[in-house]
């Protein structure tokens, strides 16, 4: 049995048109994966930043994950809203951080920022992201399903 | 056109498609020419007079010209007007016909015309593109052989007015509109390209049209061949006129006349763009400032170094070219000249003279000469990697450092080491598993063998399977042997992994302390007893059956050989016997012939070789002893297995030992300790024996561990020879290197990311010494006692690095190509390696695989190819199924490594979402193992059975059914309140995220300055305010709860037993005679708070002043320290006064004479609750409380007070009573819970609502510390306005039956009946903060409520009972916000506490009220808007509207609010039985609770008293402990005048038995610690209506005096 701790943060965003942005944000997994613990799916406060450009968040994530299989790993998904002066939402941007946010490291904590695109109805804009991703136990056989998924 | 009839032809028909395009492209250019002749054509008809003008304006020379040609050169010209923008198009007829309608127009005007003609046809070719195409298509058929005939015409006639216009150059100087002609036209230059494209364009149309001859149309053929003629006829006409062919390169060019400019006038042009500054001195006036006087400062007296020299001529253009630019004066002096810095030349060199003209230079300054050196790395610079752009990178990655063995590690260390080595050793042991993998495939040989055996054993075995045989007897053997000697290096691992453990348990427990974190556990594996027996003998037989064969199969072969042998030495005795014979025979003949002779010698001489030595006769074999070998196996078995049935031991390292701290060591380890925190380490990295960097300095770890996780990147440019380590230990100031350590280059492939961190072992050979506990290396030690078995060790470590290529920004590895890799490519392992065999690609190949697999013959059973069995087999089974249908998430199954029952019954992973969801049993629970089988099942039971349970209440526990009943609904509305707030509760504002420091302003920065220059004054501390902290990070420790205890009033005193005998208390006869002030009492405080005890000293008299702060600790359940768990702490804090009574006892020793024995007792006078939500909704509790005493104390008595009252009887009794001033609060302080903020529906009006919103808004905007209520919250979750709680309702029936005659006195009894229902706060109760009131009759009930649902029936009953009564809203010690009831009864103010049932009058000084907010009734609210709160000094004459603001007035009058409050109270019959039954059982319990907490002393039960007492409760039940009795005390003291009595009858609310057992403890009479001590217990449960108890427990000790 495996297990996968997902910590980190959404930072910000930065390059959209408007800057009162805030967040929603999801965890898609695959039928194999059962969340222990913690929150799969929430929304940030509204960041309206009076100096500089990007609206920061700083949204924690901390999930806990049981996998019986390696299908289906975990990927995020982002939607950037903004909120004008009436209180209106409009979905300035989303996209999906995939696979590549679980770097198969054999077990070494590692913390990386990724910066996603996201793709607009309008404008392409960016939102940065970031999350470290601790593969906390994974036994023997999971190393071996893991070997056999890169050396093919 | 047609679409493509088949695939094949796709090709083909584009091809068509493209050459018919470019020919319609070529026709419509060739038809446009054709139009526009066309269309000129016409003109010539239509507009003879035009033509003949436009001739005129051609040339004079051409007006002879007959007609033809006159149009020709006229259509020549056109077309050369035309052609100048482009060669290959023309005008369409379009914009012809304008040119000439303009032409027309503007005849008059001559010859500036053509040059508007020139500048129109620019912006009108763009409407011609669209036009030609629809013009040219109709008119081309018609007109073909006419524009194809004309086509060719027009060249000649350029060609003609070309000669012509040279002509005239050459006559003289032509007209201006004819030198125009000559520069502008572009005489048509199309000739030669006509013919090339359309000779070609021939050749290309036959093939098409041959191609295309089924495709086209009859029409297009027709066309087809019009195109042809059109095009062959220019062709023929102009393939007759070659001289048009020779002479058309001319054509393209256009040639003019130089243009000449003179000399004069170039000089002129170019001063007018060029500046040439004159170099004229510039007069200095110009060069400064206007009306300045130049200013040397030489002259000053002032040193101006020398300039550097510059030529006049120079420096004056300089000036001049200065002075033209703007700002130019700013680049001179005061003196006028250019500012210049002085010149830098040195006046003398620097060089050293060398003077070598006669003699010898000086050697050290002789030039050397030196040839040129390549550099070692030169010819290895990578290709491409001399641009900076193409660089490439090395990632060095040095994690960190473990020493093995260092010089400092101390004894413990090295042990330590050793068994993390071997611990290691283990784990990879236990990974590769090589003993169980042996053991499988032993057993399948052998399998394999008798299956074999088995299926011949009829036949006669074949020359082919005895081979075989013999050769799976040889696997066997050989598997065999690697499985013992495997499992043999198991079990000795193990053994020394013991023994290492036991010798560093031995030598902690020597040098007392610890050093390393080591810790070793064995986990024991039980195994089935019996089947682990009969596999042990089956093996051993197994074995001894197979070493029987091997030995007997050796014995044959031996006896084979001995035969054999035998045979042959036979043969060789018969040989030489018969040599012997031969020799004889020859030595008699040997004279006879000598030359034979020898030749036979030789002869002789070979052969008798061997016969020199007779092989020694063979020994017969010996005949193995095949009992022995049963007995060698048992004996091998027992050495290297487990024996059978015995547990399976697996060892576990970890690091949680504690380390014992440097404090507690001897000296000698401390120095060490000290030398290894001063040694600090760095790695340097040396790349091509170069330094290239170096880490950080990271100083040594007491687990001789260094992390330096630094990553360097490399850029390089030479090719990587050598990448080494080399590690420094650093010691002060001074480094040495310990080693260096060479790491491989990695192969290009290698890229940083993907590789893991390797480990490289290094060691070092130096010698080091120490005085202290470190051992040193290359030092011999032993661990024996006897200092046998010694060794050295050399400092050795593993460093942990990795050495990778780096990727660049677009994820394209920074590595160089593989050919310049000095290394070369690896060969190959083998054929066997899969990669070789089938190539890279082919690894995705599952054919191939397979393939590969079944020839290198894989063996399924090792471990190494498992990840590829399982590949194959997934892959086959995959391809024999192949599913019909999709599945988004393929080889789901194959790859699941558990299954999901495995996966639900994990209790881990259980115990992480229960967790989670916050479970009550689960929340909050702290840490979950991190294995398996560390999780417990008892974990889950209590849950478990909860979930069974269910709905099933368990009676025993609550002691009473109805209570039960209530706890159970008190649970369902407390889970329907929970979720109603779930919501409300995750709304967070601002403040509850962001807390920001207040930025001082100005303002608040002059007074702290202004305080700074203030005088200190310690003797006036001032109170500060404290921080508050938010509850989520706090632990447990963390916070304190603060009692201070201050000091107390009237204590009661003790009672002089005057009728006991003298020579019952030493010191109680002492203080009768002698001071009877001095020994009234001792009192001192104990507080106790979640078991923890703390007691003040002891103070004397009945007015002690103690003064003393207690601290303590408070945890909160379950850690949980989040702001809903501690609202809902329901641990109280019990402050008890005791008497500390001495007793001294004489002891008469016959031997030793007198001696004194002290026995110190302490009696419970009285006590304080104050529940711990009080105090964490207040956070401070500050003033003075009356203390519970109990009704009868005995052995004490009243101190009277000293002061008379006014004359009022029930004020005078009320003051009297022992009090006590505290000041409780919790340190840190912290932040109460919010109140909900959320909008509950309501059936209120909606003006009524807005209306006290106003109200309250404006009473707390105008008095923020007054408690305003007008709306509140009922059991269902609504607002409803506060008036509708107040109604009449009539007491129970049974009480106002006590007093028939006067129902005033009932009064009391009506206020006790009201305090006895047990009081509960609703955020314990609904462990969120709200305020719930509920109606009296829900209130009835529930038996449990707040102090507002007390006030609330209290103030109904004494409405029905004819009183004028009002709820107060106001703040209370220790409550905080509550109500309280007023009363005015003649005149008088009363002041009722509904939780206690005590009454206090307006001017009473220990009114625990503090401050009026509001006064309720069923008509009004008003709010206190007087100048003060106290109840002392607040007029309660609501009539006064400048006193009390009512809520409802003339303006908005009482709308008719009906009481939400039922008609009438039912009441439920006392069950006496009940309440006997009870009595009965609180008694028992609290027995053997007594008994339990006395574990060491007997406890013994005086019956006698305990029946006395009994008879006495409930009569002070019915005087409501009143006044003592003193004749009760005298009863007790006649009827057990022997016992020295202490004792008092407590009265309790009766809710549970939690809280009366804690009244019980907290009294202290168990710790009474005499030997002859009695105890008295004596429960009485007084039943009232409703099921509301009054519980009495009379408690007394009794010592035998």
């Amino acid at each position: 049995m495996a297990e996968l701790h997902i910590i980190g943060q959404i930072i910000g965003a930065s390059g959209f048109p408007e800057k009162t942005l805030f967040c929603k944000w999801g965890i898609h997994t695959g039928e194999a994966w059962r969340l222990l613990s913690g929150l799969k799916e929430g929304q940030t406060q509204v960041d309206s930043p009076q100096i500089g450009d990007i609206a920061y968040w700083s949204h924690p994530i901390d999930l806990h994950y049981a996998t019986k299989g390696l299908q289906g790993w975990p990927k995020i998904h982002l939607e950037v809203w903004h909120q004008d002066s009436f209180g209106r939402c409009q979905l300035y941007g989303y996209g999906f951080l995939g696979d590549d946010f679980d770097e198969k490291e054999g077990g070494r904590e590692t913390e990386k920022q990724s910066e996603i695109l996201l793709t607009a109805a309008r404008h392409l804009n960016s939102a940065q992201f970031t999350c470290s991703c601790v593969i906390q136990r994974i036994m023997r056989h999971v190393y071996r399903a893991v070997n056999i998924h890169t050396s093919i | 056109m047609e679409a493509p009839e088949d695939g094949e032809e796709d090709e083909r028909e584009a091809l068509k498609r493209h050459l018919r395009a470019e020919r319609q492209k070529r026709k419509k250019r060739l038809l446009e020419q054709s139009s526009i002749q066309k269309s000129r054509d016409a003109d010539d008809v239509k507009d003879v007079t035009s033509i003949q003008q436009y001739s005129a304006d051609e040339g004079p020379s051409e007006k002879a010209d007959d007609s033809v040609v006159l149009s020709k050169s006229r259509t020549g010209s056109q077309k050369g007007l035309t052609s100048r923008t482009q060669h290959t198009h023309h005008l369409d007829d379009f914009v012809k016909r304008r040119l000439e309608e303009k032409l027309k127009a503007a005849r008059s005007k001559g010859e500036s015309l053509q040059d508007k003609e020139a500048s129109l046809e620019f912006p009108s070719r763009l409407h011609s593109l669209r036009d030609r195409d629809t013009v040219t298509r109709f008119d081309r058929e018609a007109d073909a052989d006419r524009a194809g005939r004309r086509d060719s015409p027009p060249p000649l006639s350029t060609r003609v007015r070309f000669r012509e216009a040279a002509r005239q150059v050459g006559k003289g100087l032509p007209t201006a509109e004819e030198a125009f002609n000559f520069f502008t036209l572009n005489f048509d230059p199309d000739p030669p390209d006509v013919i090339e494209t359309s000779s070609r364009r021939r050749q290309k149309q036959r093939k098409t049209t041959d191609e295309d001859e089924e495709h086209e149309d009859v029409d297009e053929d027709i066309q087809e061949e019009n195109e042809t003629q059109s095009e062959e006829a220019p062709l023929v006409q102009t393939q007759e006129d070659l001289f048009v062919i020779d002479q058309s390169p001319q054509d393209f060019l256009e040639i003019r006349k130089a243009e000449y400019v003179g000399y004069q006038k170039l000089l002129q042009l170019q001063s007018e763009l060029l500046f040439t500054p004159s170099f004229r001195t510039v007069p200095t006036s110009i060069k400064l400032p206007e009306n300045m006087k130049p200013r040397y400062l030489e002259d000053e007296g002032l040193y101006v170094g020398e300039r550097p020299p510059v030529s006049l001529t120079n420096e004056n253009i300089l000036e001049n070219r200065i002075l033209k630019m703007e700002e130019g004066k700013k680049w001179f002096g005061d003196d006028g000249r250019i500012i210049a810095l002085p010149n830098p030349i040195k006046e003398s060199s620097t060089r050293p003279p060398l003077f070598h003209m006669e003699e010898a230079l000086d050697p050290a300054l002789q030039t050397v000469y030196r040839k040129a050196v390549k550099s070692k790395y030169a010819n290895l610079y990578i290709a491409g990697a001399a641009d900076p752009e193409g660089d490439y990178q090395l990632d060095v990655d040095v994690s960190g450092l473990i020493f093995s063995h260092h010089p400092l590690f101390s004894r413990e260390h090295i042990l330590g080491a050793r068994l993390a080595q071997m611990y290691d050793q283990y784990l990879t042991r236990q990974r590769n598993n090589l003993t169980g993998h042996l053991t499988d495939k032993l057993n399948g040989l052998r399998n394999a063998l008798r299956n074999m055996l088995e299926s011949h054993s009829g036949l006669n075995p074949t020359q082919a399977l005895q081979q075989r045989i013999s050769e799976y007897n040889l696997e066997v053997r050989n598997t065999r042997h690697l499985r013992d000697s495997e499992q043999e290096k198991d079990r000795t691992l193990l053994k020394n992994i013991v023994k290492v453990w036991k010798e560093i348990k031995a030598l902690r427990e020597f040098q007392k302390f610890t050093n390393t974190p080591y810790k070793l556990y064995l986990r024991r594996e039980n195994v089935d007893r019996v089947s682990d027996e009969q596999d042990y003998e089956d093996e051993i037989l197994a074995e001894v059956v197979e070493l029987e064969a091997e030995t007997e199969e050796e014995y044959q072969n031996k006896l084979a050989e001995y035969k054999k042998r035998l045979e042959e030495w036979k043969l060789c005795r018969k040989k030489q016997k018969a040599k012997k014979k031969k020799q004889k025979k020859k030595k008699k003949g040997q004279a006879q012939d000598d030359t034979e002779g020898e030749d036979e010698e030789q002869d002789v001489s070979e052969s008798e070789g061997p016969t020199d030595e007779p092989p020694p006769k063979p020994e017969p074999p010996e005949r193995p002893d095949l009992g022995s070998i049963e007995q060698w196996v048992r004996e091998k078995a027992l050495r290297i297995r487990r024996k059978p049935g015995e547990a399976i031991l697996i060892p576990e390292l970890s690091a949680s030992a504690n380390i014992t701290a440097s404090e507690l060591c001897p000296r000698a380890e401390k120095a060490r300790r000290e030398d290894v925190a001063r040694r600090s380490l760095f790695t340097k990295i040396l790349y091509n024996d170069k330094e290239v960097s170096r880490t950080d300095s990271r100083s040594l770890n007491t687990d001789f561990r260094v992390h330096f996780g630094q990553i360097f990147n490399l850029k390089i440019v030479n090719c990587p020879q050598s990448i080494s380590l080399q590690v420094f230990e650093e010691i002060g100031s001074s480094c040495s290197l310990l080693a260096q350590v060479f790491l491989p280059v990695p192969e290009p492939s290698v890229v940083t990311g993907s590789v893991p961190l390797e480990e490289f072992e290094f060691s070092s050979n130096q010698r080091v010494m120490f005085d202290h506990e470190g051992v040193g290396s290359d030092v011999p030690l032993s661990f024996e006692a006897d200092g046998s078995n010694k060794q050295s060790l050399l400092t050795s470590g593993k460093v942990s690095c990795c050495v990778s290529w780096g990727i660049g920004d677009d994820d394209v590895p920074l590595a160089p190509p593989i050919s310049q890799q000095p290394g070369g490519v690896h060969s190959g392992k083998g054929h066997l390696d899969a990669v070789s065999y089938i190539g890279a690609s082919g690894l995705y190949d599952m054919k191939k695989i397979g393939e590969w697999a079944k020839q290198s013959r894989l063996d399924p059973n090792d471990p190494k190819n498992a990840s590829i069995m399982q590949l194959l087999k997934v892959a086959s089974s995959g391809e024999v199924t192949a599913p019909e249908y999709f599945r988004l998430e393929h080889l789901q199954e194959e790859f699941n490594f558990v299954t999901d029952e495995e996966l639900e019954k994990s209790g881990r992973f259980r115990l992480l979402k229960l967790r989670n969801q916050e479970v009550a049993e689960f929340r909050n629970y702290k840490f979950i193992p991190a294995l398996e089988r560390e999780v417990t099942d008892t974990v889950f039971q209590e849950y478990e059975k909860r979930l069974k349970e269910g709905e099933v209440i368990d009676t025993k526990e609550h002691l009473d059914s109805h209570r039960a009943l209530v706890a159970k609904y008190l649970q369902k509305i407390r889970e329907s309140v929970i979720n109603r707030f779930l919501l409300a509760k995750h709304h967070y504002l601002l403040s509850d995220l962001v807390t920001e420091e207040e930025i001082p302003t100005i303002g608040i920065l002059g007074i702290n300055l202004f305080k700074l220059a203030e005088p200190k004054r310690p003797l006036k501390p001032q109170r500060k305010e404290r921080k508050k902290v938010t509850a989520q990070n706090l632990s447990d420790g963390d916070i304190k709860l603060l009692v201070n205890i201050i000091r107390a009033y009237d204590i009661p005193v003790r009672r002089l037993q005057s009728n006991k005998p003298g020579q019952s208390s030493h010191s109680a006869l002492q203080g009768s005679i002698g001071l009877p002030d001095q020994i009234q009492v001792r009192p001192f405080v104990e507080v106790s708070f979640q078991r923890t005890v703390l007691q003040t000293a002891t103070a004397d008299g009945p007015n002690p002043c103690w003064n003393e702060e207690l601290q303590l600790p408070f945890s909160a359940p379950n850690g949980d320290y989040s702001t809903a768990s501690l609202q809902s702490v329901k641990d109280e804090v019990f402050i008890n006064i005791f008497d500390e009574v001495v007793h001294e006892t004489v002891m008469n020793d016959k031997n030793r004479g007198k001696s004194i024995q002290t026995h110190i007792e302490k009696r419970w006078l009285g006590s304080v609750k104050i529940p711990f939500s009080t105090i964490y909704s207040q956070s401070k509790i500050d003033g003075t409380f009356k203390v519970n005493t109990p009704a009868v104390l005995l052995g004490y008595s009243k101190e009277k007070s000293h002061f008379t009252n006014s004359g009022f009887d029930i004020l005078r009794s009320l003051s009297e009573g022992t009090f006590i001033t505290l000041f409780i609060t919790v340190d840190p302080q912290l932040v109460p819970g919010e109140s909900v903020r959320e909008k509950f529906d309501t059936q209120e009006d909606e003006r009524l609502l807005q209306a006290s919103e106003r109200f309250e808004r404006d009473a707390a905007q105008r008095y923020p510390d007054r408690p305003c209520i007008t709306t509140v919250i009922d059991l269902s979750g609504k607002t409803v306005f506060i008036t509708r709680y107040i109604r009449p309702l009539s007491p129970p029936k049974e009480l106002l039956d006590e007093f028939p005659n006067n129902p005033l006195e009932a009064t009391p009894l009506v206020a006790r009946f009201v305090s006895l229902i047990p009081s509960l706060p609703d955020q314990v109760s609904f462990s969120a903060t709200c305020d719930l009131w509920s109606t009296c009759d829900q209130f009835l009930t529930l038996l449990a409520g707040d102090e507002e649902e007390h006030a609330v029936l209290l103030c109904n009953y004494f409405l029905s009972l004819g009183k004028k009564a009002w709820l107060i809203i106001g703040t209370a010690i220790p409550e905080g916000p509550t109500a309280y009831v007023l009363t005015l009864e003649q005149n008088l103010y009363l002041i009722w506490n509904p939780c206690s049932g005590q009454f206090y009058g307006q001017y009473d000084t220990f009114c625990p009220l503090q401050a009026v907010g509001c006064l309720v009734n069923a008509d009004n609210v008003w709010f206190n808007i007087q100048q003060y709160t106290s109840p002392m000094r607040v007029s309660f004459d609501i009539t006064k509207a400048n006193l009390w603001k009512p809520f409802f007035s003339r303006t908005f009058s009482h709308p008719g609010l009906s009481s939400i409050q039922p008609e009438e109270l039912v009441y439920r019959r006392t069950d006496r039985a009940a309440a006997a039954e009870l009595q009965d059982r609180i008694e028992r319990i609290l027995k053997e609770k007594i008994m339990e907490w006395r574990p060491r002393q007997p406890t013994r039960w005086n019956r006698y008293c305990t029946t006395t007492l009994k008879q006495f409760l409930p009569k002070l039940e019915l005087i409501r402990g009143q006044d003592v009795a003193e004749g009760h005390r005298h009863e007790l003291q006649s009827l057990l005048g022997d016992y020295r009595i202490s004792g008092f009858p407590l009265n309790l609310v009766f809710s549970e038995i939690r809280p009366i057992i804690e009244a019980v403890y907290s009294t202290g009479i168990h710790s009474v610690q005499a030997s002859n001590v009695e105890f008295a217990l004596a429960v009485y449960v007084h039943p009232y209506p409703n099921n509301v108890m009054s519980v009495w427990i009379y408690l007394a000790s009794l010592v035998l005096t």
